[in-house]
C-alpha cells in the first residue's frame, strides 16, 4: 500500500460524494428550513433516493433526506437566495425594533421588504414552450383548486384571485381555439382534456361546493407551488393568446350588452363578465384561414411522426373537426340548479351559445323567454306554474358531457327530465382488448358512444369533408396510375380488362366518340377513377399476418396457436349468442303483434 | 470569289454541294435531337405518361367574402393638431411671467418652529408613502408579462444537430447565470400529473365499471385486514393476556436453582483437578513426522498437476459452465432492469416517513345519485394534489411536527434516612 501513493479515504469518492443531507444543505446555503423548501420548490430541485443508502450517508443507516450535491451548488448561484439573505437580515432588524417597542420603525421596515419575482425561473425550468405545455396539468389543477379556496389569513387574497383569473383566461383560450376534447363528471371533480397545440392537457376542476380544508396537508408547501404555477400560467396564457391574435389581458368583444349592476364597479363587472366565459374575446385581427385547409403534407408528417396510417390520422382529424362544431347552432339555457361554469365551458368550447337567468350571475346574454333557445338544461322537477316552451328540448345536464365524449349530439329523449339516465361513461378509460366475444347490443351502443366510430357517423364524416382530395390515398399506387394513362389515351372510361372484353364494338364507338369530341374540343381536367382494392388489401394483410406468424419462435408457437383457438371459440360463441338473440327478439315481436291483434279483436267485439 | 446568289450554284459537283448547300435546318434538327438525348431521351419516343402529369389540384374556388379578414380601422387623423403645424401654436412649456406676491409670515417664532417640525415629519411620511406608491406603480406596470419563449422560433431548442460552436455561443448568451444541469430535465416519475379517474368513479357509472371499482376497494380492505391479523399474531398473541403475579415472578426467578445444587455434588466427584503433561517426542519421532509431511506435500502437488493437466479434457464442460454463468448474468440483468422500471412508477423512499396513499374514493351503490344535483362528492382535491406530488417524488412525505416547549425541571434530592440506608449497605459490601 505504501508503494501506491496516498492511502484512499473511505467515503471520499463515488456515491458517498454525490449526496448531501438536508442539514448539510441548510448549513451550506445559510438559509432556514422554510426558505430552503421554498427555494427547492421554485427551482425544481427534489430530494433523491440513493442507490445504496449506507454508502451515500457515509455509514449511517438512518433514513435521511438526501439531495444531490450538484443541486445544492446550483442553488448557490440563484439570485433568489440573495433576496432570502436580505430578508433574513431585515427580519432580524424588525425583531430588534419590535423588542425596542419601536412599532413605527418595524412597520416601515416591514413595508420595504425586498420583493422577488420568478420570471427568470420559467425560462430556466422550461427552455421551450412545448416543455411548459407538457407540464401544464399540475398548474391548471392546482390553480383551479386554489381559485375556489376561501381567503383565510394563511392564504393571501392576491394568490387566490390570481389563480382564479389565470384559470379563467386559460379556459377562454380553450373556448376560442375550440380545443376541448374530453369531459367527464367524476365524484372527485370535473375532468377536462384539451388539445393545446397538439399536446393533450388534462386537468381537474373541483365541484363548486363549500370547501373544507383537510388537516394533514401542508398548506404552506401548496401555496409555494401555486405561487410558481401562477407565474408559469401567466406566461403560457400570454403566449397562447398571442397565437390566436387575442388581446391579453382578455377583453370582451362586446361591451355593455347587459345592464350594469349597481352593486359592482364597472371594472369588477368586467372581470365578472370575463369570468362568466360567455362572451367571445376581442381579437387584434381575425385569424388566418390558412390552417383551416386540410394540408395533406402536414397530415402525412403527422402520420409519420405517430407511426400511423395516413387514413387513420385523416379520420381522426375529421372527427375533431366535427367535434369542434358540435354545439354549433345550439342555443342553450342553463337552469339555476345546474353547475354553471363547467357547462358553459363545455358548450362554448364546442361552438354553442348559452345563457342563464340574469339574476343568477352577470354575463347572461338572453333570457328564458327567448323563443330561439334550442335546449334548456334542467336538473329538477319543473316548478309549478312555470311556462313550458314547445320550441326547445328540456334535458338533463349529463346530455352535454355525453355529447362531448360521443362526438355527436346524443338523442335528447334519453335525457328528458325525470327519465332514468344512461350511464355516464369515462372517456379516459382505456379500450379493452377484445377477443371477438359476445357483447350485448345495448352495451355496443354505449361503446359506440365513446369511440364515435360507428358506420353511420363515418359516412357522415366523409360527406362532411368536402375539401379533401379523394385521390391522395392512391398516390403511391403506380399500377393504377398507369392504367389511367391508358384509359385517357383510348378516350374510354372503362378499365383495361373490360376494354379487351368488348373488342368488337370498340371501333364503332370510337368513331362516334371522335365526332362528338371534335364538336366540343376542350381540355378539361381529367377525373381519376376510383379503384376498389379493398379485397386485395385484405388478402395481402392476411398473407402478411401468416408470414409474421411464421417468424414466431418455436417455443412460443404453442401459445400463439392456443390464443388463435381461443379467439375462434369466442367468435363462434358470439355468433351463436347473436343468433339466439335474433330468434328471441323475433319471438318477442311476434308475441307482441299477436297480443295487439287480440286486443283489437276484443275491442271490435265490445 | 464574290458572293454568289443561291440560284447559280453548280450542281454537278460534289464539292459545291458540300460547300454551298444550306444545311442549317438539318443541323438545327440534329442539335435538337442531341439536346433531347442529353436531357433524358427523345420526346417523340417517350410514353405520354412520362411527359404529362395528371392535374390533381382542385378547381379554383372564389374566396368566401364573409370569411375575409377584417382589419381594424386606422385612427382618424386629428386635423386640428397636425404635427407639421405645431410650431405655429407657440411654445407649449413656456410659463406666464407673473410675479408672485409673497405674504410675510407674521406668526411668532415658537409657533413657526412647531409647524416646521410637523411639516418635516409629514414630508418624511409622504416620501415613504410616495416610495411605496412608486413601487406599486412599478408592480402594476410589470403585470403584463414578457414572453420568455419569444426566440423559440429563431433558436432551435433541440440543438443536437447544431454545430458545437453555435451551441457554445448560445451558452455564452446566458452569461452570468449558471446553466441548469441537463439531468434535471429528467422527470422524477413516470406517473402522470393528473391520473385519469377510474371509470367507476363517474357520478353515474355503468354497473360493470362500478362493481370493478368496488372490487378494487374490497381488495384493499382485505389487505388491510390481513395486515392487522399478522400484527396481532406476531405481537399480542405471543404475549400472555394476564399480568404475571408475584408467585409467577418467584417461580421464574428461581427456575433451575434447586437442580443446580444437586448437579454440583456430582460434578465435584467426577472432575479431576490434575492436568496431564504430554511426554516429549523423541528425535526419531520428529524425523519421521517431517518425512511424512514432505511425502504428503509431494503427493498433493502431484494431484494438482495431474488435475490441471486433465483440465484439457474438460474444455467442453468448462465452456458449458461459462455459458451457464453468462446466461445467468443476462437473466439477472434483465430482472434488475425490470425492477428498476417498476420502481420508476413507484414512490421512492425520500425520507424518514413512508408514502401512504389515500383511500379509494367511491360511492356505495345506495349512495349513487340519480342526478347531477344530488352528487355526493368524495375525496379531497387538495389532498389528492398533495399526495400526487409526494407520489411523483417531488416532495418527501412528512408528518407534521408540533414543537412543545420543554421547561427544564428543577430537581431536588431530598436526603432521608431511607435514602441513606443503601449507601450504608454499599459501604458494608465494600468491606
Amino acid at each position: 500500500m505504501t508503494g501506491s501513493g496516498k492511502m484512499k479515504k473511505k467515503y471520499a469518492s463515488g456515491e458517498a460524494s454525490w449526496y448531501m443531507t438536508r442539514k448539510q444543505a441548510l448549513d451550506k446555503l445559510q438559509v432556514n428550513l422554510r426558505d430552503f423548501r421554498r427555494l427547492c420548490i421554485l427551482k425544481g430541485i427534489y430530494p433523491r433516493e440513493p442507490i445504496k443508502r449506507t454508502r451515500a450517508q457515509k455509514g449511517s443507516t438512518e433514513k435521511k433526506t438526501l439531495y444531490y450535491k450538484k443541486d445544492i451548488q446550483f442553488l448557490l448561484h440563484e439570485p433568489l437566495i440573495w433576496k432570502m439573505w436580505d430578508m433574513k437580515a431585515r427580519h432580524k432588524k424588525i425583531q430588534k425594533s419590535k423588542g425596542k417597542r419601536d412599532f413605527e420603525g418595524a412597520q416601515r421596515l416591514n413595508k420595504g421588504r425586498p420583493k422577488y419575482d420568478l420570471d427568470h425561473l420559467v425560462k430556466e425550468r422550461y427552455p421551450t414552450f412545448s416543455d411548459a405545455l407538457n407540464d401544464l396539468d399540475d398548474p391548471l389543477s392546482l390553480c383551479s383548486l386554489f381559485a375556489i379556496m376561501p381567503t383565510v389569513s394563511k392564504l393571501s387574497e392576491a394568490l387566490v384571485s390570481d389563480c382564479r383569473r389565470l384559470t379563467v383566461e386559460f379556459m377562454h383560450y380553450v373556448i376560442e381555439s375550440r380545443a376541448l376534447r374530453k369531459a367527464f363528471i367524476s365524484i372527485k371533480g370535473y375532468y377536462f382534456q384539451a388539445e393545446v397545440q397538439g399536446i393533450a392537457v388534462t386537468w381537474v376542476m373541483p365541484h363548486h361546493f363549500v370547501y373544507m380544508r383537510p388537516e394533514n396537508v401542508d398548506m404552506k408547501v401548496m401555496a409555494i407551488f401555486s405561487e410558481f404555477y401562477t407565474t408559469l400560467l401567466g406566461f403560457v396564457n400570454y403566449r397562447l393568446y398571442h397565437s390566436l391574435n387575442l388581446m391579453y389581458p382578455p377583453k370582451l368583444a362586446l361591451t355593455g350588452a347587459t345592464p350594469t349592476d349597481t352593486c359592482m364597479s364597472t371594472r369588477e363587472l368586467d372581470d365578472e363578465r370575463v369570468a362568466a366565459l360567455n362572451t367571445p374575446l376581442a381579437r387584434a385581427r381575425l385569424p388566418d384561414d390558412a390552417d383551416d385547409a386540410d394540408d395533406d403534407a402536414e397530415l402525412a408528417l403527422m402520420a409519420a411522426a405517430a407511426g400511423e396510417e395516413l387514413e387513420e390520422v385523416r379520420r381522426r382529424r375529421q372527427r375533431t373537426r366535427r367535434l369542434q362544431r358540435l354545439f354549433a347552432g345550439c342555443r342553450v339555457f342553463i337552469g339555476r340548479e345546474v353547475p354553471r361554469e363547467p357547462m358553459v365551458f363545455a358548450i362554448r368550447a364546442l361552438g354553442g351559445t348559452c345563457s342563464w337567468d340574469a339574476s343568477c350571475a352577470p354575463g347572461a346574454t338572453y333570457s328564458e323567454t327567448d323563443e330561439t333557445i334550442t335546449h334548456q338544461l334542467i336538473d329538477r322537477a319543473m316548478p309549478q306554474g312555470a311556462k313550458k316552451y314547445t320550441s326547445r328540448y328540456y334535458v338533463q345536464p349529463q346530455w352535454v358531457f355525453d355529447s362531448v365524449n360521443c362526438g355527436d349530439l346524443r338523442p335528447v329523449q334519453l335525457y328528458f327530465p325525470g327519465v332514468e339516465l344512461p350511464p355516464h361513461l369515462s372517456p379516459f378509460k382505456e379500450e379493452e382488448v377484445t377477443w371477438g366475444e359476445y357483447v350485448p347490443p345495448d352495451k355496443l351502443k354505449l361503446l359506440g358512444q365513446l369511440q364515435g366510430q360507428l358506420q353511420g357517423t363515418e359516412q357522415a364524416a366523409a360527406e362532411d369533408g368536402v375539401g379533401d382530395d379523394p385521390s391522395s390515398d392512391e398516390d403511391e399506387d403506380q399500377e393504377s396510375a398507369d392504367e389511367k394513362q391508358e384509359d385517357e389515351d383510348n378516350e374510354e372510361s372503362d378499365g383495361e380488362e373490360e376494354g379487351e372484353d368488348s373488342d368488337g364494338d370498340e371501333e364503332m364507338e370510337d368513331e362516334a366518340a371522335e365526332d362528338s369530341a371534335k364538336a366540343k374540343m376542350k381540355v378539361t381536367p381529367g377525373k381519376i377513377e376510383k379503384v376498389d382494392d379493398r379485397k386485395d388489401k385484405m388478402k395481402e394483410s392476411k398473407e402478411d399476418f401468416w408470414m409474421r406468424a411464421r417468424m414466431i419462435k418455436k417455443k412460443d408457437k404453442h401459445r400463439f396457436y392456443k390464443l388463435l383457438k381461443r379467439k375462434k371459440l369466442m367468435q363462434e360463441e358470439a355468433r351463436l349468442l347473436t343468433k339466439k338473440r335474433q330468434i328471441v327478439e323475433k319471438e318477442m315481436a311476434e308475441r307482441k303483434r299477436q297480443e295487439k291483434k287480440q286486443m283489437k279483436k276484443a275491442l271490435a267485439q265490445t | 470569289m464574290g458572293a454568289k446568289s443561291k440560284g447559280r450554284i453548280p450542281r454537278n459537283k460534289k464539292k459545291s454541294w458540300k460547300k454551298q448547300v444550306d444545311i442549317s435546318e438539318v443541323d438545327e434538327y440534329l442539335d435538337d435531337v442531341r439536346l433531347q438525348e442529353r436531357f433524358g431521351g427523345l420526346v417523340s419516343e417517350k410514353e405520354s405518361d412520362e411527359i404529362f402529369t395528371i392535374d390533381k389540384s382542385p378547381d379554383e374556388v372564389n374566396p368566401d367574402v364573409l370569411l375575409r379578414q377584417k382589419r381594424p380601422k386606422r385612427p382618424k387623423v386629428d386635423q386640428d393638431n397636425l404635427r407639421c403645424f405645431q410650431n405655429l401654436k407657440g411654445l407649449p412649456g413656456a410659463k406666464v411671467p407673473v410675479k408672485h406676491n409673497y405674504i410675510k409670515d407674521k406668526r411668532p417664532e415658537y409657533i413657526k418652529a412647531k409647524t416646521n417640525r410637523k411639516k418635516a415629519a409629514s414630508e418624511l411620511l409622504a416620501a415613504v408613502s410616495n416610495d411605496i406608491a412608486l413601487k406599486k406603480g412599478e408592480e402594476k406596470k410589470k403585470q403584463l408579462p414578457k414572453d420568455p419563449w419569444a426566440d423559440d422560433e429563431t433558436a432551435d431548442p433541440a440543438g443536437d444537430w447544431l454545430e458545437p460552436a453555435l451551441r457554445k455561443m448560445r451558452r455564452c448568451r446566458t452569461e452570468g447565470t449558471v446553466r441548469r444541469p441537463l439531468y434535471m430535465r429528467v422527470k422524477r416519475s413516470l406517473l402522470p400529473a393528473v391520473e385519469p379517474p377510474h371509470a367507476g368513479q363517474s357520478y353515474h357509472p355503468e354497473a360493470a365499471d362500478h362493481s370493478a371499482l368496488l372490487e378494487e376497494a374490497v381488495l384493499v380492505e382485505h389487505k388491510k385486514e390481513a395486515d392487522f391479523q399478522r400484527w396481532e399474531r406476531q405481537t399480542t398473541a405471543k404475549f400472555p393476556s394476564r399480568r404475571p403475579t408475584e408467585a409467577d415472578w418467584i417461580k421464574e426467578m428461581s427456575g433451575g436453582l434447586g437442580e443446580d445444587e444437586e448437579e454440583k455434588g456430582d460434578d465435584e466427584k467426577s472432575v479431576t483437578l490434575v492436568k496431564k503433561v504430554p511426554k516429549p517426542k523423541t528425535r526419531q519421532q520428529r524425523r519421521k513426522m517431517r518425512e511424512r509431511e514432505v511425502a504428503e506435500r509431494q503427493r498433493l502437488a502431484a494431484v494438482t498437476t495431474r488435475r490441471s493437466e486433465n483440465e484439457v479434457f474438460r474444455v467442453r464442460t468448462i465452456a458449458k459452465e461459462l455459458r451457464a454463468r453468462e446466461a445467468r448474468t443476462v437473466e439477472r440483468q434483465a430482472r434488475r432492469l425490470e425492477r428498476q422500471c417498476a420502481r420508476a412508477s413507484q414512490p421512492l423512499t425520500l425520507g424518514r416517513e413512508r408514502f401512504e396513499p389515500t383511500s379509494l374514493e367511491l360511492n356505495l351503490t345506495e349512495e349513487l345519485p340519480g342526478s347531477l344535483r344530488n352528487i355526493r362528492v368524495e375525496g379531497d382535491p387538495l389532498q389528492e394534489r398533495f399526495k400526487s406530488l409526494q407520489k411523483r417524488n417531488i416532495i418527501e412525505p412528512r408528518v407534521r411536527t408540533t414543537q412543545k416547549k420543554k421547561f427544564k425541571r428543577k430537581r431536588f434530592d431530598r436526603i432521608t434516612a431511607s435514602d441513606r440506608e443503601p449507601n450504608k449497605l454499599k459501604t458494608e459490601r465494600n468491606f
